[in-house]
C-alpha cells in the first residue's frame, strides 16, 4: 500500500488506513495503536519539515513471524544533527518533540538515513 | 567403440533417472519446478498425491491454483509469496503457507523456493513444500496454554466497590508485563475503579525492567483517570530498587496489602469500623 | 470541516470529542474553549476524548496547553475517557500530561470539577 502525504490531513487518513492494515495482519488494538501513533509521529514530521513525501506500507514476514513495516520517504532538507533528533524533546517546530524517539520506542525497529538537501527515509517495523 | 560407450551412457543415464525418480517419488515433500509465471513445470508424486484431482492435472497450472484454490499470486497479510521474495533476495527463501489439499482440508506447509540460475538469471524456481500441519497446530496449543496460564496467573480482583487488587506473583517478563498493562487497564474501565492496588508480594526480582514497566502500568492507569498503590514491597525489594536508582516518587507504596487497604479506603472516605 | 460543539452545564464546559481529530480542529477547539471561558467565565472545563482511537504527541500537546491556558484563567481542566489502548501508547511514547486530572468518564470527571471548583469558591 502506497500513501501519499501532502497536507496535515493526509497524517490522519494514512495512519487510519495503516491501523486497518495492521489489524488485519492480525495486530491487537494495543499494537494497532502504537503503529499508527508512531506513523503520525513520522508522517508529522515529513509533512512540516519536508512538505510532502511517500509512505510505503507492507505486511512482512521473518522466520515464520508476521510483521508491518513502514517506509516513509521524503525529498525534504534532511536532518542535520541525527543523533539530536533521537534526543527526547528535541524540535525544530511545534509539537512535543518526541516524533523520532517516540516511533522508535512504539515500534520494535527503526532505520533513519538522512543526507542533507536531499532528504530522509525512515523504516519502522513491529513484529506479531 | 563408440556406439558401445553410447550405449553405456545411456544405460548409466536410464539408471541414474531410475534413482532420481525413486527417491523423488517417496519422499513426502512435494517438490515443483515453476517458471517465472508461477506455472508448474514439473511435480514428484507427492504434489500428485496431495493436490491432483481426478478432473484436473497440475502440470502448467499455476502454483497457487494448485496448492492454494486462488486465482492470483498469494498476498500478505494471508501468504507472502517466497518466488516474489527470491526474485528480490536472489537466495533461497522459507515460508509459512496456508494450503488446501484435493479434498479441500486446510494444511499447514513450510515452503521453501529456490532459484534456478542460467547466464546469471533466474529461470526457473525449484519449489519444496512440508507438510506442517500437526506441528503447527501443536504450536498454536501451546500457545493458547500459555496464554491461559499467563491470564490466571495475573488475575485483577474487585475487592470493594472502586477498589481493584492485582496480585503479582512469579517472574515478569516483558511479554508478562504487557499482559498485565493491558488486563489491568480493561479492568479499570469494566470496574470503573478509583484506585488498583498492585501487590508484588509475589514477584521474587524486580529488576530495572520490571520497575520501568510497573511503573508504565502505573502512569497509563494514571491516564485513564485511576490512582495505583503499589503494596508488598519487601526490604530486600527496596534496598534493590534504590540501588538500582529505579524512582518511585509519586506513587504511594506501603509494605503490606493492608495498609495498601487502608490506605484506598480513607482515600475513597470508607471506614471499617467492629460490629 | 465540522466543529467540536462546546457546551456548559452550570459552571462547566463540556467538549465531547466524537471523530477523529484532524489537526485544525483541535486547534479550532483549543481557541473555541478559550473564547468560551471568557465569555461565560466557566470554572471547569472537561474534554471528552471516548472515541479518540489515537493520540500522538501533536494532539497531547494540545490538550496540555489547553489545560494550563485555562489554569491560567482560574478554571481546571479534566480529560475523560481516554481508551486503555491510548494510554499505554501514550505513556509508552512518553507523553504523561503531567498536570492534567484525568477520569474515567464523563461522570466521573463531572464530579471532580464540581468538588474542586466548589472548594475554590468557599476559600
Amino acid at each position: 500500500m502506497k500513501v501519499e502525504l501532502k497536507t496535515v490531513d493526509d497524517i490522519i487518513i494514512s495512519r487510519s488506513a495503516i491501523k486497518d492494515m495492521a489489524k488485519e495482519i492480525g495486530f491487537g488494538i494495543v499494537d494497532q495503536t502504537k503503529i499508527a501513533t508512531a506513523v503520525s509521529e513520522l508522517a508529522r514530521n515529513i509533512v512540516i519539515y519536508a512538505g510532502s513525501g511517500i509512505l510505503n506500507v507492507s505486511a512482512v514476514m521473518k522466520n515464520d513471524r508476521k510483521g508491518i513495516e513502514i517506509i516513509c520517504e521524503d525529498h525534504g532538507p534532511g536532518i542535520e544533527d541525527i543523533g539530536l533528533a533521537f534526543k527526547d524533546g528535541y524540535s525544530t517546530s511545534k509539537g512535543m518533540g518526541m516524533g523520532l524517539p517516540g516511533a522508535r520506542r512504539l515500534m520494535d525497529e527503526l532505520d533513519l538515513k538522512s543526507e542533507k538537501g536531499k532528504g530522509t527515509t525512515v523504516m519502522i517495523r513491529k513484529w506479531l | 567403440m563408440a556406439k558401445n560407450r553410447q550405449a553405456k551412457n545411456i544405460e548409466e543415464g536410464i539408471h541414474d533417472l531410475t534413482i532420481y525418480k525413486k527417491v523423488l517419488d517417496n519422499v513426502h515433500e512435494e517438490i515443483m519446478l515453476l517458471d517465472t509465471d508461477y506455472r508448474i513445470l514439473w511435480a514428484n508424486k507427492g504434489v500428485m498425491d496431495k493436490y491432483g484431482s481426478a478432473k484436473a492435472g497440475v502440470i502448467s497450472e499455476p502454483c497457487y491454483k494448485v496448492t492454494h484454490g486462488i486465482d492470483h499470486v498469494c498476498r500478505p497479510p494471508h501468504d507472502i509469496c517466497p518466488i516474489e521474495e527470491v526474485m528480490k533476495d536472489g537466495g533461497p527463501v522459507t515460508v509459512l503457507h496456508t494450503h488446501f489439499n484435493r479434498n479441500g482440508d486446510k494444511i499447514y506447509a513450510e515452503v521453501t523456493s529456490y532459484p534456478v540460475y542460467d547466464n546469471g538469471r533466474i529461470t526457473e524456481f525449484i519449489h519444496i513444500s512440508r507438510d506442517v500441519t500437526e506441528r503447527v497446530i501443536a504450536e498454536e496449543r501451546l500457545k493458547e496454554h500459555q496464554k491461559a496460564i499467563i491470564e490466571l496467573s495475573t488475575p485483577v480482583i474487585e475487592v470493594w466497590k472502586g477498589i481493584i487488587a492485582l496480585p503479582l506473583i512469579g517472574i515478569i517478563d516483558s511479554s508478562r508485563a504487557r499482559q498485565i498493562m493491558e488486563n489491568l487497564l480493561d479492568v479499570i474501565v469494566k470496574t470503573s475503579a478509583s484506585i488498583a492496588i498492585i501487590d508484588i508480594t509475589g514477584v521474587p526480582i524486580v529488576d530495572t525492567e520490571v520497575a520501568d514497566r510497573l511503573i508504565k502500568t502505573i502512569k497509563a492507569a494514571m491516564l485513564l483517570g485511576t490512582r495505583c498503590v503499589m503494596v508488598g514491597i519487601k526490604p530486600e525489594i527496596a534496598q534493590s530498587m534504590v540501588h538500582l536508582g529505579v524512582d518511585l516518587s509519586g506513587v504511594s507504596t506501603f509494605a503490606s496489602l493492608q495498609s495498601g487497604l487502608d490506605y484506598a479506603f480513607r482515600e475513597m472516605g470508607l471506614k471499617v469500623v467492629p460490629q | 470541516m465540522s466543529k467540536i460543539p462546546i457546551l456548559k452545564i452550570e459552571d462547566i464546559l463540556i467538549a465531547s470529542v466524537q471523530t477523529e481529530l484532524h489537526d485544525r480542529m483541535a486547534e479550532d477547539l483549543q481557541h473555541d474553549i478559550m473564547e468560551e471561558l471568557g465569555r461565560t467565565n466557566a470554572r471547569g472545563v472537561l474534554i471528552d476524548v471516548t472515541a479518540l482511537a489515537i493520540v500522538d504527541s501533536f494532539l497531547g500537546r494540545m490538550i496540555g496547553d489547553t489545560a494550563k491556558m485555562t489554569r491560567m484563567m482560574g478554571a481546571k481542566t479534566v480529560l475523560v475517557g481516554l481508551q486503555p489502548a491510548v494510554a499505554i501508547t501514550m505513556v509508552e511514547l512518553g507523553m504523561e500530561l503531567a498536570g492534567i486530572h484525568t477520569a474515567l468518564n464523563m461522570e466521573k470527571g463531572i464530579d471532580w470539577l464540581r468538588q474542586n471548583t466548589k472548594n475554590r469558591a468557599m476559600q
